[in-house]
């Protein structure tokens, strides 16, 4: 495991500086009280830990060694591993009687050795003393994965000018090694020349072995958090609502192991369609998370071009390929039509799509998947076009979800099947994290969405900003509505029209400079529809010619226009006989 | 937000418009300002094909009624095209305006709204 460890250089750690190490401690005891996360059992130590140092006693090795371990062992708790790193390095000094203790770590790159935290020499970090593996003092160190020490520092011994410019002579390296990987020097040094003995070096490894331990364990902690936060930010917490169509997900990160690159997405174009999104990017981690962001955002800005699914997916697959080489990930890009009557699906390596209609068992979409994105040459990828029946659910998933412990792939698959019925998403998705997660913490994250294109009811409504660009969402919910009952296309029409004018109406009169809110209801019946259109604002008659040309065209769409105007905001009813081929 | 294409084709002097789409208040200064570009003082006549057009309103008849008004001070032809049974015919035809209109192209008449 290659750890990628960046501590943020210390400067705002200079309150510190030239504080005793007893006051240090009690500053840190503080720190640690204030922020709650003081270990029961630690108390005494650190109390003890005050008192005699503030009489100025040295502790015997045995007692400090136990002490320094009860240090690395909170330190799992610390939120900066920068905090952790400078109370370490202060017990060192202590228990080796040195000026300086300084922990320098590989940088990602593996070429170089970076200052990451000193004390005694604070210097070496704020200049950002970068030393290359092999070279000088503690560069050996890290190339031969020994210890190494300097009983009289001569011209050339150390890469860096800082340590002999403050004068000091004598250095004792380790190298921190963590699942067999060097991570990182530990070093020490004098101001007035020593002799390094062998149980010094036995105890600054033993020292060193347990910094390694503590580093490791903070950074996962640093990065889980980090994924966490990443994953969050690019999840969607709350679906857009979607008129027509009801949508649920879930998310569920790994119990034990650190979170993946799973994502899933529902979102629309400006045309109309409707856009659901789910993917799993190979790896995990941190890194597997921020290939999944960008592998989402690239993906909306690609389908954001009208193209088709898979369309979006080859582009997505050579974008990959050329900015984040070496990375894999599966995904699938169901597109709804704006009708929401057909959907559109391609998928690059992902597991089928799982598609159940109102008396019509689930079953796998049949569709051959093109290969993963980002290993793969190119390849022609497909689209396949599929009728989703009024009531139609669709479901896509993660492998995390299906791939249980002692479950074949198949069983899993077969499993999810029959928790996905023709029912409320949120209904299908508890019932499928019941069915296939129940009590047993997932291993791998689990990410699902569910769509339903909901059958056609008698009550339909819409909420929509008081704007221009809103008319076009209007009509784009009419169409879903109307289109869904049955509606035929000269009646649609006429109601696109007498509703478009009377929206536009609110969004021209409405509010004057502020912004409001348009609410549509449009019920259908057997031989009519209602359709009310209501705003909050004030009621303003037509001005000009074109608005009086809305209003005549409004009257000349419906059987009937009412208007009702008051304090409280106006609404048109607008009613429409339906000629005789409607089926509501 | 509202979409829709205008292309434009040269035959000879007269210019052929077809719009595509859908023409509501969001979008109709951008349609008439992509038609207006097209059309320079070159033009004999101008042809504005709406069959493919699925959705216009209030807002897009002003729009044509504009053009119309335009063109006429130019003393360029304006002709409008639109099936008797497409969605903007029966607008045009609701609204009353007095285009001519029909699937042959024929001569504009006088259409009124275009002082606004």
């Amino acid at each position: 495991m290659a750890v990628s460890f960046a501590v943020p250089i210390a400067h705002n750690r200079k309150e510190w500086r030239g504080s005793e190490t007893g006051h240090e401690r009690a500053v840190a005891v503080d720190r640690w009280l204030s922020a709650g996360r003081l270990i029961e059992g630690f108390i005494g130590v650190m109390a003890a830990d005050r008192a005699e140092a503030s009489h100025g006693q040295l502790l015997g090795i045995d007692e400090q060694l136990r002490r320094f371990e009860s240090l690395t062992d909170i330190g799992l708790t610390y939120l900066d591993p920068d905090d952790l790193l400078v109370d370490l390095l202060d017990q060192v000094r202590d228990l080796l009687h040195v000026d300086i203790a300084e922990v320098l770590m590989v940088e990602e790159s593996g070429s170089h050795l970076v200052a990451t935290v000193a004390r005694g020499i604070e210097d070496e970090v704020g200049q950002g003393v970068r030393i290359p593996i092999g070279q000088g003092f503690a560069g050996s160190i890290a190339r031969d994965r020994r210890p190494h020490a300097l009983e009289s520092i001569g011209q050339g011994d150390l890469h860096s000018p800082v340590l002999p410019n403050r004068g000091i002579r004598s250095m004792l390296g380790v190298p921190l090694i963590g699942h067999g990987v060097v991570m990182g020097v530990l070093t020490v040094g004098t101001f007035e020349q020593r002799t390094f003995v062998d149980e010094d070096t036995n105890l600054l490894q033993t020292v060193g072995d347990r910094i390694a331990l503590a580093i490791e364990a903070s950074s996962t902690v640093a990065e889980r958090s980090a994924v966490t936060a990443l994953q969050r930010s690019l999840l969607p917490t709350q679906l857009p609502l979607v008129p027509g169509l009801s949508a649920a997900a879930r998310y569920v990160p790994a119990a034990k192991r650190s979170i993946g690159g799973d994502w899933y997405d529902l979102f629309t174009l400006p045309n109309g369609q409707v856009c659901v999104a789910i993917g799993d990017v190979v790896g995990q981690g941190l890194r597997a998370a921020v290939v999944m962001g960008r592998l989402r955002s690239s993906l909306r800005a690609y389908a954001f071009e009208g193209t088709t699914p898979g369309d979006v997916l080859a582009r997505l697959h050579r974008k990959l390929r050329h900015f984040e080489p070496g990375e894999m990930a599966t995904a699938l890009l169901a597109t709804f039509d704006p009708s929401l009557e057909h959907v559109e699906i391609s998928s690059a390596g992902h597991l089928p799509a799982l598609l159940a209609a109102p008396g019509v068992p689930c079953e796998q979409v049949d569709l051959s998947p093109d290969p993963p994105l980002g290993v793969a040459p190119d390849v022609a990828r497909r689209t396949t076009r599929l009728a989703v029946a009024p009531g139609g659910v669709l479901c896509l998933y993660s492998d995390g979800l299906v791939e249980r412990r002692g479950v074949s792939l198949d069983d899993g698959l077969a499993r999810l099947c029959t928790s996905v019925v023709a029912d409320e998403p949120e209904t299908v998705c508890s019932a499928a994290m019941s069915d296939l997660v129940g009590d047993e913490p997932p291993t791998d994250d689990i990410a699902m969405i569910v769509v339903r294109r909901d059958a056609p009811g008698t009550h339909n409504a819409v909420v929509v900003p008081a704007e221009p660009s809103s008319l076009a969402q209007i009509r784009v919910a009419m169409r879903r509505w109307l289109t869904g009952a049955g509606v035929a296309a000269e009646d649609m029409n006429d109601l696109l029209v007498a509703v478009g004018e009377a929206a536009a109406n609110s969004v021209e009169h409405a509010y004057g400079a502020l912004r409001g809110t348009i609410e549509l209801r449009l019920d259908l019946y057997p031989h009519e529809a209602i359709a009310v259109v209501r705003d909050k604002g004030e009621w303003r008659p037509a001005r000009g010619d074109n608005r009086g040309r809305g209003m005549l065209l409004m009257d000349r769409c419906s059987d009937d226009v009412q208007i009702a105007s008051g304090a409280s905001g106006t609404e048109v009813t607008i009613r429409r006989r339906l000629s005789a081929s409607t089926q509501p | 937000m509202t979409q829709a294409t205008v292309a434009v084709e040269s035959a000879g002097p007269t210019l052929r418009i077809s719009l595509a789409g859908e023409i509501d208040m969001a979008n109709a200064d951008t349609v008439y300002t992509q038609m207006a570009n097209a059309i320079t003082n070159r033009a004999a006549g101008v042809t504005v094909d709406v069959t493919d057009l699925r959705y216009v309103d209030s807002a897009g008849l002003r729009v044509l009624a504009f053009l119309a008004a335009r063109l006429r001070q130019l003393n360029i032809g304006f002709t409008l095209t639109a099936p008797s049974n497409s969605p903007a015919r029966r607008v045009i035809e609701l609204a009353g305006l007095t285009f001519s209109v029909s699937d042959a192209p024929t001569e504009d008449g006088s259409g009124p709204g275009s002082s606004e």
